[in-house]
């Protein structure tokens, strides 16, 4: 329901749910008593909590707050294979039970029909996934959790009727709230879906104050009628040199962002969910700042460590990373590159290997430079290509759905960047010839790029802009192509 | 013999005769009835049955009965529990 919902591939945990329960392995108990659980207590990632074939505790990670899909979760009982098919066609995917016997172990790519052969006995009730059905074979088409290897790729038809299939009511599931780590690809610059709203699909943006250093938090009402931007909160920092770079973390789903002060320095705040207040987490950095960060929390620990790269006044580029523990100090990791003429919200922890860092400066000939860190040899920043011509401001890239075949595949980076007063629409083919294409030219009056957010308006991508005249303004694409949206305010 | 089952995981008890032919014959019972739930509505807790094997001594010999707990279908995985007994008919 996460993908179809927020169209987004999720990575959940199948140990979660019976070890949080205490269940012993393999029998989760009652699938309503499951729901009622995952609807108080969410469902990780396997991360933060792996499954196993044995009896463990269950000792998830600390930060499991703050990375599990949860939500009202409106459970429904779904009584006839009418309804049960109407459901399919119209929400989406239906738990159900199932009588398993010694041969479904084996079953393959027919519709299954159980053998009447006395060894055939009974092993166990079952829960599988219904997510489809096929009138002409009489079948309906389940997932089941035994892995890959099994049945036609973990996938089977099962014949109307059979083993007890139709013989209880299914149970469908609508509107969860994925969480920041689910999201962490899909969105950089100064704003982020967030899980608030009744659809859990508003976006938060933070943006400086007519240029005079405070920072005000802005949010976009995604459930009322003309999407209306509001403001929240009251401003804070003060010494804001740029617009902030927004995440959503771990830490109980907490709002972060660091910008670039008027000092030069680096300055970090998070929005307290619990007490729903912006909090000073500190300067820190090189007395030498001078562009806007790309921030991230990566994958490095748990919760994981943050990390930021931004621009210096020697026209390079400083990687600095916090350790997500006591003391909770920044430390510089290195410098590299030469010739940035600008750095910008383009930092990202793709989904190659162990999580590599991948970013996009632009240099001093206006083109874009791509540079990654592989995380399996070293860690160490590689100089990938040049491309584009002409940028005048930073880019802002994310990792988006597009390509993606399943959650543990990598999906094609898109990137935005001003050029000539309009933005160019860059993206690369992550499962092809991996090269940078440009894809569409578009706006006006743009000075910089703030944001890009893939979200949950079906695969579209939200873009922040800046213009001359120092307004903020929205950008959307659909697949109808690139949309020109309301002007929300002055930054 | 009587087995914890794992059938609802994919997992199911096996079993190999080492030895003359004739000497034991091993069958498999069920082990119960699942529980129950009115039809049409909510479904009973999903478990897992015990599985059970019959032994019935057939001839004076000797054989070597092992039962493994696998999945069937992962051919290259070793067992995940495994049970050898010596059965001698008198």
């Amino acid at each position: 329901m996460v993908r179809i919902e927020h169209c987004i591939w999720p990575r959940l945990s199948e140990g979660d749910v019976p070890k949080g329960i205490g269940a012993k392995c393999a029998d989760l108990g009652n699938v309503g008593a499951a729901t009622d659980w995952i609807r108080q207590h969410g469902q990780c990632d396997p991360d933060c909590f792996p499954w196993t074939t044995t009896d463990v505790a269950y000792t998830p990670s600390p930060d499991r707050s703050g990375r599990t899909v949860r939500g009202a979760m409106d459970a429904t009982w779904v009584g006839s294979v009418a309804d049960q098919k109407a459901w399919l066609d119209t929400v989406g995917p239906l738990a159900t039970w199932f009588e398993v016997r010694q041969d479904f172990f084996t079953h393959g790519s027919a519709v299954y029909k159980a053998s009447t052969a006395p060894w055939n006995t009974v092993a166990g009730g079952h829960l599988m996934l219904v997510v489809g059905y096929d009138d002409g074979q009489k079948a309906w088409i389940v997932k089941n959790s035994w892995g890959t290897t099994w049945g036609l790729n973990g996938y089977a038809l099962i014949g109307y009727g059979e083993s007890g299939i139709d013989r209880y009511a299914k149970l469908g599931i609508r509107n969860v709230n994925p969480d920041p780590w689910t999201k962490r690809r899909l969105h950089n610059g100064n704003l982020v879906e967030s899980g608030n709203g009744s659809h859990y699909r508003n976006f938060e943006m933070l943006a400086t104050v007519g240029g005079g250093g405070l920072v005000q938090h802005w949010w976009r009402d995604n459930d009322a009628a003309g999407f209306p931007w509001h403001t929240a909160y009251a401003p804070f920092g003060g010494d804001a040199a740029v617009c902030p770079t927004l995440t959503a973390t771990t830490y109980n789903r907490n709002f972060e962002c660091v910008y670039m002060t008027t000092g030069r320095r680096l300055h970090h705040w998070w929005f307290d969910q619990a007490t729903h207040q912006w909090r000073n987490g500190g300067v820190f950095g090189p007395p030498d700042v001078w562009g806007v960060p790309g921030f991230i929390q990566g994958n490095y620990g748990k919760p994981g460590n943050f990390e930021v790269v931004v621009r210096t006044s020697d026209a390079r580029l400083t990687h600095w990373w916090r350790e997500n523990g006591p003391p909770w100090t920044w430390r510089e990791s290195v410098r590299f590159g030469a010739n940035v003429a600008f750095s910008g919200p383009s930092l990202i922890q793709s989904s190659y290997s162990q999580g590599n860092l991948e970013l996009v400066c632009v240099l001093n000939d206006c083109r874009m430079q791509h540079w990654w860190r592989d995380s399996d040899h070293g860690m160490v920043w590689k100089q990938g290509p040049t491309f584009g011509s002409g940028c005048s401001s930073a880019p802002c890239m994310i990792e988006g759905q597009f390509g993606a075949s399943n959650e543990n595949d990598v999906g094609n980076f898109e990137l935005c960047v001003a050029a000539g007063g309009r933005v160019q629409h860059w993206w690369r083919n992550n499962h092809g010839d991996g090269l940078w294409r440009r894809s569409a030219t578009f706006g006006h009056d743009i000075q910089a790029v703030a944001a890009l957010v893939e979200g949950s308006f079906g695969f579209n991508l939200e873009l922040i802009v800046l213009r001359y005249d120092r307004k903020l303004q929205h950008y959307w694409r659909d697949s109808a192509g690139w949309h020109e949206g309301v002007v929300i305010g002055s930054a | 013999m009587r087995f914890r089952g794992l059938g609802s995981a994919g997992y199911s008890w096996d079993v190999t005769v080492d030895g003359p032919e004739g000497v034991v014959g091993v069958t498999r019972r069920p082990s119960g009835p699942l529980p129950a739930a009115e039809p049409g509505g909510p479904p009973p807790d999903n478990v897992s049955l015990p599985e059970l094997f019959e032994l019935e001594g057939l001839a004076p010999g000797h054989v070597r009965i092992t039962f493994t707990l696998g999945r069937r279908w992962e051919t290259d995985v070793p067992p995940l529990e495994r049970e050898e007994l010596e059965v001698t008919v008198a």
